[in-house]
């Protein structure tokens, strides 16, 4: 998974959780998707100003040393017309979600429902 | 000892409907050396109910006998076991029955009239007061606890759902194929395991809704919107599931029924009700759901033609599930129904069972706007 710069059809992964974070790079890999993946919304940051804009960031809310909604105050969305954040988490605390929307997020998806082949469909519906 | 708490003039209400004793009454409190007291009458029980509901007193002193009700009566009717202010009742005689009946419906005390003096009247004021001080600190540590506990069934639950989350991800990726092709009966494993994972998680999430629920902090995103409109659309994402399991579902909408809701809320409470429809009824068999106005209420109804239910008392209750022939077989976590009653409740509404011959009927009333 060592890639080269991201672009409209790359996936960033923002996940904490080593082994969830290992699965979703795998499920689209095996679907030939450019995938990265960053631990935090820090790593994330530095990842997309290195790399470039992908098509869709997946990005968990709960996170150490930056949180998503941290994350989305830096990167401010509206200024990336062409990247689609997808708030993926486990916590669907109304108040959190609700930030993430008005900070630029598109959708929430609860991590719990969306199997593998929902995270496929999610991408190849956006990237579409 | 006097608890910090009593305030310095106490407030009390005498309900009585006899002048004289009133008279009396306010002369011993008149002659109260150890207490500053600000004493109100009330002549009648309406008077009394009145009064007792504006809960401007710290103390109420009840007559048994008044106007041709009991003492008994007016403390059912302010729910004095809900009430943090003390009840005192009074009586002509001392009668060993009735001190026990006044003693269920939470009396502080029991006072004989002709015994009284501005002394005895003093001390079971103070009691009184420093018992219920004590009940209000113990009610508030034990709140405290129970708001702890919802805080820890929150916060376990949201743990709990990274693992589950990652065995879930890691099983379909194999039952999917991407670690090579599975043999008939690693593939039949893998299965029972991914769906008792798929169990652990709605157990999960339906535990995060009855906290959110039962913590208060469950707020309704409440818009004006057709009611019909949410169960036509359920109907219609029923339909398969329904044909899956070889049954048919029905629908029926009279009118345009306006609520102020909260459409996901609701659409959750149709969710559950229509999956239970389905879960406890035959093959071959029709669940019916329509949408109708009755008395300024929307009512949602669903039909069943199942297996009923044997003990209706237990079903809106927390963690009951009721045996019955499918039970065991279709799984389930006994909160979804606590969970969907206490919303409709939410939004002033209730849901409500009803048995019929045939099966089991669901009414999910809100209230309607015009």
């Amino acid at each position: 998974m060592i890639n080269g710069d991201m672009n409209k059809n790359s996936v960033l992964i923002v996940e904490d959780d080593v082994d969830l974070r290992e699965a979703y790079v795998m499920i689209l890999e095996s679907e030939n998707i450019d995938v990265h993946a960053a631990e935090n919304g820090k790593v994330a940051l530095g990842l997309l100003a290195e790399k470039g804009d992908p098509g869709i960031i997946f990005l968990d809310l709960r996170m150490p040393v930056m949180n998503g909604i941290e994350f989305l105050e830096a990167y401010k969305p509206e200024l990336h017309k062409d990247t689609h954040v997808v708030v993926f988490s486990n916590y669907d605390a109304k108040k959190e979600i609700d930030d993430a929307y008005d900070l630029g997020a598109e959708r929430y998806v609860l991590k719990a429902r969306a199997a593998p082949k929902e995270l496929i469909r999610i991408v190849r519906t956006i990237l579409a | 000892m006097i608890p910090n708490s009593i305030p310095d003039v106490i407030r009390v209400l005498l309900v009585d409907d006899d002048e004289e004793d009133y008279l009396i009454i306010k002369h011993l409190f008149a002659s109260m050396k150890s207490i500053d007291s600000k004493l109100e009458w009330a002549s009648s029980s309406d008077e009394a109910i009145e009064k007792i509901c504006a809960a401007t007193h710290d103390i109420y002193l009840i007559d048994y006998r008044i106007d041709g009700r009991t003492g008994l009566d007016v403390l059912q009717e302010v729910r004095a076991i809900e009430r943090l202010e003390p009840f005192i009742l009074l009586t002509g005689v001392g009668d060993l029955d009735i001190e026990r009946e006044s003693l269920q419906l939470a009396a502080s005390d029991y006072l004989v009239k002709k015994n009284l003096t501005s002394e005895s009247l003093a001390r079971a004021l103070y009691y009184a007061l420093g018992r219920k001080e004590q009940e209000k600190q113990k009610i508030n540590h034990l709140l405290e606890i129970n708001r702890s506990k919802d805080e820890f069934i929150s916060i376990a639950s949201h743990q709990l759902r990274t693992p589950v989350t990652t065995v879930k991800q890691y099983i379909a990726m194999v039952l999917d194929g991407h670690a090579g092709d599975l043999s008939e009966k690693q593939q039949r494993f893998l299965d029972k395991a991914y769906k008792s994972n798929e169990r652990q998680l709605s157990i999960i999430n339906n535990l995060l809704k009855v906290a959110q629920v039962d913590s208060g902090a469950y707020n309704l995103a409440r818009q004006r919107i057709d009611v019909s409109e949410i169960v036509k659309s359920a109907a219609e994402d029923f339909t398969p599931i329904f044909a899956s399991n070889n049954q048919t579902i029905s629908s029926s909408y009279d009118i345009k029924a306006e609520g102020m809701v909260d459409e996901s809320a609701i659409r959750m409470i149709i969710d559950n009700l229509l999956e239970n429809a389905c879960k406890y009824s035959r093959p071959q068999s029709n669940t019916h759901i329509a949408v109708a106005l009755k008395f300024g209420m929307i009512e949602v109804s669903v039909d069943d033609h199942g297996v009923g239910v044997n003990e209706p008392d237990k079903l809106f209750k927390k963690f009951s599930r009721i045996e019955n022939e499918l039970s065991t077989e279709v799984g389930g976590t006994g909160l979804g129904l606590y969970w969907a009653q206490s919303v409709a409740r939410l939004h002033g509404g209730d849901l409500i069972y009803e048995a019929h011959d045939t099966g089991s009927k669901f009414k999910l009333l809100l209230p309607s706007v015009k």
